[in-house]
């Protein structure tokens, strides 16, 4: 008989917000504690299959060791506490990095920022000059 | 008169109670402590052995024990102590305890009433 997975019990954990290091905690623990029961009912004598048998039913059914995790809400995630304010964080997060985000490329592109300042401020030299040119062609 | 305490932990705080006696005594792995929970109380509480973890966690999150992982024949324990906030719960707990079973006690001692 195959080990359990306890892919269902993950799948609940999940989707009830419990952290995820409780839910990995928990799947370890789990899935030793079964080896143990196993282990156990070989050395008292069973057939393998009924060791695993007898393990799964001593371990309790997922749906009971969801229902206890479940109920303690301090395994949750912060998030599942606090809704508003995850949903919120990120958004304040990109609003404060904007500022730093243009000072930190400034300072990355520096050069090229001169070399565009500089050639913007050409151009406009040289529209100044055609234009002054052309004004001094027209009225003289 | 003083008012009357509540008493929430009373049954749903056993399995913590237990957990933090024996853990007060050595530091153990879940599948250890629920075969020590076995033995203490002569198998009159036998847990749903998986739902210790969430028990653990819980107390665990609360600062009352310590976690740690080691490697042990190729197989990852996770072995659980008592913290000194573990200790102070276990005390708060266990008083608790006394107070309610002695009212119990007292109570089912009482002769009935007409």
């Amino acid at each position: 008989m195959p080990e359990p997975t306890f892919e269902e019990l993950h799948r609940q954990l999940s989707n009830g917000g419990v952290a995820p290091r409780f839910i990995s905690r928990t799947l370890l623990e789990l899935q030793e504690h079964y080896r143990d029961l196993e282990s156990e009912g070989l050395r008292l004598g069973l057939t393998a299959a009924a060791a695993a048998r007898s393990a799964r039913a001593q371990l309790g059914d997922e749906q009971a060791i969801a229902r206890a995790v479940l109920a303690r809400p301090e395994l949750r995630t912060w998030t599942q506490d606090w809704p508003r304010l995850a949903a919120g964080l990120p958004m304040a997060l990109w609003v404060a990095l904007l500022p730093a985000v243009s000072v930190v490329y400034c300072v990355d592109h520096g050069a090229t920022i001169a070399r565009w300042s500089l050639s913007a401020g050409l151009a406009v030299l040289v529209t100044a000059a055609l234009m002054l040119g052309l004004q001094s062609m027209l009225l003289f | 008169m003083l008012m009357a305490q509540s008493n929430p932990p009373f049954m749903s705080g056993v399995p913590e109670l237990l957990v933090l006696q024996l853990l007060g005594r050595r530091e153990m792995y879940g599948y250890e402590l629920v075969k020590a929970v076995r033995v203490v109380t002569g198998e009159a509480i036998s847990l749903g052995e998986g739902v210790i973890y969430p028990v653990l966690h819980g107390l665990e999150k609360a600062g009352a024990l310590r976690a740690r992982r080691k490697e042990v024949s190729g197989r990852t324990r996770v072995y659980y102590s008592l913290t000194i906030k573990g200790r102070r719960r276990f005390d708060r707990l266990a008083k608790e305890w006394d107070r309610v079973s002695s009212g119990v006690r007292s109570a089912l001692g009482e002769p009935e009433h007409a």
